[in-house]
């Protein structure tokens, strides 16, 4: 007999898969990948899927629509991990937002990195981006609620301002079930990302590299107790 | 959002003067779209069709003083020969009793089909890029928002543009908009000032539209047009540092931020 949590992950697994394989229907996917890589969980490796549409709305706008996951599964342990989501992204001139909704049991990838397992949960990201040319500032807001039997619910609000100047900065205040500040980078191609927060927990940095023309991303996760690096192969 | 429909009806209206100097300039197709013949047509013994009739109908109908014309024929000049040109362009519009103005830099080089406009105002499009590729039938949009360029079919966008805005109807007026010579047209303003002589002309448009165009005589280009539909006041448009035939060139026309492009 399987333990509860197993189940429970099992089943989260297979409704992120089932959603993402069924929602697409015949379409192929847009994006696989297999992402190989070793962290607290030592070698892990799986697959990734991705889909995403774009049209325009209006003249000055756009919207994207996708949804995405993996699932992975670590050597040491034999545990798996899953994570999926779906989101949609509207541009209006320089007025934006997105929304986000996932689940599955690691934390919600930064920069496609995840460092830690997690109990089962689902939740929520939303963002509100407004640009003045080269300056902006916005709001993003996570929640995310675990489907474990306490029944966890942690939220968090960034505020944050922008700037473009080689690629876009970003400073961001944490306010919520934890508090802290972050800062991001994100290079004008997307060859390079950084993300560096100082919350609670302490220090966490994140970088994420695309190779040109290489179908190959490395990434890193580093904080004060762990570190995962990863190479994710898109075919 | 409001002002979005002011910018995209901006930057169509530059568009629109973009591809009115394509028709006008081409060189294989020299001012076919422009040149109106105000003489009476040459008499035949053939039984004119009835869309001739109405055209001479309507020609007689229009009374335009010797001195009019010759503004309205030097406006047609001074634009029948430009190969590219740079102006910034100030679109007032009244709406609810409030001003909304959107201010852009536009470069158009008729001789590689391509037109770029630049936002400056209002801040809910300022920083954005716009670069009309006629040849390839393309749109290139920079979005500060998300630092990417977003390339879309001209087609679509004209479609969804035209639509947003209900002005497909107008198309036909719009792509003549500096050939005031199909329209009654009135000098009622003329000034002097430093040897330069600028006319306020009145322009009986189509559709119960009044035009009032600025323009003086060291360039011909128009420089303010005001319009009013009835006695209700529309908007004004300023075009200002108007340069013609500078000579501009397609890589600095093309040029934009150097960020990831996607294509939808």
């Amino acid at each position: 007999m399987l333990e509860p949590q197993w189940r429970s992950l099992i089943i989260l697994g297979l409704i992120g898969f089932i959603a993402l394989t069924v929602c697409q229907g015949a379409m192929a996917f847009e994006a696989e990948d297999m992402p190989f890589g070793f962290g607290p969980q030592g070698w892990q490796t799986g697959l990734g899927l991705s889909q995403e549409t774009i049209r325009a709305r209006g003249l000055l706008g756009y919207e994207k629509t996708g949804i995405g996951g993996y699932l992975t599964h670590s050597e040491a342990n034999e545990e798996t991990f899953s994570w999926f989501s779906g989101h949609k992204q509207v541009i209006m001139g320089n007025i934006g937002y997105s929304l986000e909704l996932f689940g599955g049991n690691t934390h919600r990838p930064i920069l496609s990195t995840f460092l830690n397992g997690a109990d089962p949960h689902v939740g929520a990201y939303g963002e509100f981006s407004r640009m003045y040319g080269v300056i902006g500032h916005g709001l993003a807001g996570r929640a995310q609620l675990s489907v474990s039997e306490i029944g966890e619910f942690e939220y968090s609000i960034m505020p944050y301002v922008q700037f473009t100047r080689q690629g876009v900065w970003r400073f961001s205040l944490n306010l919520g079930s934890s508090f802290g500040f972050g800062m991001s980078y994100q290079e004008p191609q997307d060859k390079v990302k950084l993300d560096i927060t100082l919350v609670n927990e302490g220090l966490s940095m994140h970088v994420l590299l695309s190779l040109p023309e290489q179908p190959f991303t490395l990434g890193a996760g580093l904080t004060q107790h762990q570190a995962q690096v990863f190479i994710r192969y898109f075919f | 959002m409001k002002y979005q429909w002011n910018a995209s009806a901006a930057l169509i209206f530059a568009v629109i003067i973009f591809l009115s100097f394509s028709s006008m300039v081409s060189a294989g197709n020299p001012a076919k779209t422009f040149q109106l013949n105000l003489s009476l047509p040459q008499e035949s013994k053939e039984e004119p069709d009835p869309f001739t009739e109405k055209y001479e109908e309507v020609m007689r109908e229009i009374a335009i003083s010797d001195e009019a014309a010759e503004v309205v024929d030097c406006i047609k000049s001074a634009v029948e020969d430009v190969q590219d040109l740079t102006l910034d362009i100030t679109v007032t519009e009244i709406r609810d009793r409030r001003n909304e103005e959107v201010v852009l830099h536009m470069q158009v080089s008729v001789e590689h089909r391509l037109g770029r406009a630049e936002f400056a105002e209002p801040s809910a499009v300022r920083g954005m890029i716009v670069l009309a590729d006629q040849e390839n039938l393309e749109v290139w949009v920079f979005q500060p928002v998300t630092n990417v360029i977003v390339v879309r079919g001209m087609e679509d966008a004209s479609k969804e543009a035209m639509a947003a805005l209900s002005i497909g109807q107008n198309m036909a007026q719009l792509t003549d908009y500096f050939d005031f010579s199909q329209y009654n047209v009135e000098i009622i303003e003329k000034t002097e000032l430093e040897g330069v002589t600028d006319y306020l002309l009145k322009v009986d448009a189509p559709e119960d539209e009044v035009w009032y165009v600025r323009v003086k005589d060291d360039s011909w280009f128009p420089h303010e047009i005001t319009v009013y539909e009835g006695e209700t006041l529309q908007g004004t448009m300023q075009l200002s540092n108007v340069v013609l035939n500078p000579g501009i060139s397609v890589e600095e026309i093309r040029s934009l931020p150097d960020v990831k492009v996607e294509r939808i």
